[in-house]
């Protein structure tokens, strides 16, 4: 994979653990990143954190992460100025979707912030833990106000977890559903898409580390997520 | 499907055509084995296996850099021992040759996986003994004649499937090659990647988490050129060429310079799959215009003129 000198341009904690990166591309990318497409992003000498582009303008990407490790802790250590470096977009892009519903949990939704770009009009569900996480990011993404909200403390939108609405949903035969989010929930999200006949696909999560199909780190059965992901079919799941 | 002029035999291993995969482009879950031979390789050669599993090092392990050249110090990951059994298995669907290849830091290491590999009904043990980021072992072992020997001295009079001994570049390659044919080897396998490091100059930092790695793709084909080509003058063994062959001249090249196979290995990442097909088709079209009627009239024509 080949990196781009980045610089931070900010790294804003905007709840708990949820931060949005920003950062300025020293040269531009050679490929326009498209969802749900990912990058792996350098943290020199420390890691390398495979994160979904959540936008792409000018030279500016942004990603939106959750800290869950020393990786993603050290990530978020960045200050504006610091030195970090992305890779050119991986996988493969999944745009030409018809009529697609998101169903994605906790930072699943950082694809959807990037297919808001590509999208006028979609719809679906976001779950989270925490209600002010959902309130903080749509006050940065107005878009995302056409997802329904789910949250566990109940204090957006519906109470509860997103897989207990799903029968709630009405969707045509012709949906697309793309799911992401934690493993449960995007196997949950799959055995009901099967069950109803609906085309469901993953954006999907595996160990990344070379990015170009080399080292099958990334292998999910049959396919390499790095070269045919991240969005792969229900039927893997 | 392929002319009868391709084919060739390494090790005494018979091959439709000159090109395998090089070692390392996936190649150790029996998952692989399926995307391994789609690309159209006349045998498939394994990642290195070693007796212990190898979780390899931490990412960055591998940086495309230019020249169509690949950075790498993935550091050997592979399930051990226990993988390779079921790699084997899922390869040999496919009626190709299958060539396990092993490493390790002591000789009982590469026997130990040689004899997994055997009893698995691989064709061939290809010993690394040339990777450049593998502490105690690798090149380490391979720049040194007498492990060169013992390594495969203790593998060859174990198994009965050929072995063949992959070198890399050091100032004793060629009686390190020597050695290996010496200690049994039938073939060598010419050469792994060099090793190299880039550095990140805003961060300051090497790009690799390993700091230095193995360079390989475009940049290193002179390099592979040049040590068939000497190993071949001085032993006249069978040779599998490798390091940046991305069309069918550069298979020619090392060909000429004296190899009987080539292995393909970065061109896969740059080129994509289908870039084995291409040489393949190149090879025989060159063939008909320079007038040869097979690979095996070939080898090492260079040497000759
Ligand atoms: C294609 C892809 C896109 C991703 N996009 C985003 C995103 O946009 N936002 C976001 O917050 N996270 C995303 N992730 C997950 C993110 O990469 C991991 O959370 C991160 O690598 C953890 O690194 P760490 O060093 O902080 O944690 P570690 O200390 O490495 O691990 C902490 C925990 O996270 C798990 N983990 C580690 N690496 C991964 C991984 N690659 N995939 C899944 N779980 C992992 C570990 O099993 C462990 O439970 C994405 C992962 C992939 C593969
Ligand atoms: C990502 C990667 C992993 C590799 N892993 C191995 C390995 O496990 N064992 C080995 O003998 N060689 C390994 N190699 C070296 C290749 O087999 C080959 O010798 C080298 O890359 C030169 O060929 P190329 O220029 O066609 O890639 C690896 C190379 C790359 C790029
Ligand atoms: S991350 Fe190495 S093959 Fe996908």
């Amino acid at each position: 994979m080949s990196y781009v000198p980045s610089v931070v341009v900010s790294n804003e904690r905007i709840y708990g653990k949820y931060y949005l990166l920003t950062v300025k591309t020293l040269r531009r990318l050679v490929r326009t990143p498209q969802p749900p497409q990912f990058s792996m992003v350098w943290v020199p000498g420390v890691d390398l954190i495979p994160l979904s582009y959540a936008l792409y303008e000018g030279s500016s990407a942004t990603f939106f992460y959750k800290v869950v490790g020393d990786g993603t802790r050290n990530l978020s250590l960045k200050k504006p100025g610091d030195v970090v470096a992305i890779s050119e977009p991986i996988g493969r892009p999944f745009t030409n979707v018809e009529n697609p519903v998101f169903l994605v949990g906790g930072s699943g939704v950082a694809s959807v912030i990037h297919y808001s770009r590509y999208l006028k009009n979609f719809s679906g569900m976001w779950g989270v833990k925490s209600g002010a996480l959902a309130e903080a990011l749509l006050e940065r993404f107005p878009k995302l106000k056409q997802l329904h909200l789910v949250s566990e403390d109940c204090a957006v939108g519906f109470c509860g977890k997103l897989t207990d609405f799903l029968d709630r949903l009405r969707l045509d035969s012709d949906t697309t559903v793309i799911t992401a989010g934690p493993l449960e929930m995007v196997r949950a999200v799959c055995r009901w898409t099967r069950a109803r006949g609906i085309r469901g696909y993953v954006v999907a999560e595996a160990m990344v580390k070379c990015g170009i199909g080399a080292c099958g780190s990334c292998t999910i059965g049959n396919l390499l997520l790095c070269k045919d992901g991240p969005a792969v079919s229900c039927d893997v799941f | 499907m392929f002319s009868r002029n391709l084919r060739t035999a390494v090790a005494g291993v018979v091959l439709a055509h000159p090109v395998m995969n090089a070692s390392g482009i996936l190649g150790y879950l029996p998952e692989h084995a399926d995307t391994m031979a789609s690309w159209g390789v006349s045998a498939i050669v394994s990642k290195t296996f070693t007796k212990e599993p190898r979780k390899g090092y931490d990412p960055p392990i591998v940086v495309k850099i230019g020249c169509q050249s690949l950075l790498n110090a993935v550091g050997l990951s592979n399930p051990g021992l226990d993988g390779v059994g079921g790699f084997v298995r899922s390869a040999r669907k496919y009626g190709l040759p299958v060539i396990v290849s092993a490493g390790g830091s002591r000789p009982s290491d590469f026997v130990d996986v040689a004899v997994a590999a055997e009893e698995a009904g691989a064709s061939g043990v290809e010993l690394n003994l040339s990777c450049p980021h593998f502490e105690g072992g690798g090149i380490e072992l391979g720049r040194d004649p007498a492990a060169v020997f013992s390594v495969v001295r203790e593998v060859a009079s174990v198994i009965r499937i050929p072995v063949l001994a992959k070198l890399g570049l050091s100032d004793r390659l060629v009686s390190s090659s020597s050695r290996a044919l010496e200690a049994g080897a039938r073939a060598l396998t010419l050469i792994n990647t060099v090793r190299a490091m880039r550095i990140d100059v805003y961060s300051l930092k090497p790009l690799l988490s390993n700091v230095y790695g193995g360079l390989s793709g475009r940049s290193i084909h002179p390099v592979a050129v040049w040590a068939v080509y000497s190993v071949y003058r001085e032993t006249s063994a069978d040779i599998v060429g490798v390091g940046g062959v991305f069309t069918w001249e550069d298979a020619a090249e090392l060909v000429v310079a004296g190899a009987r196979a080539v292995q393909v290995g970065t061109a896969l990442i740059y080129r994509g799959p289908r870039v084995v097909q291409g040489i393949v088709r190149g090879l025989r079209s060159w063939l008909r215009a320079i007038g040869r009627s097979s690979i095996e009239e070939v080898v090492g024509a260079a040497q000759r003129s």
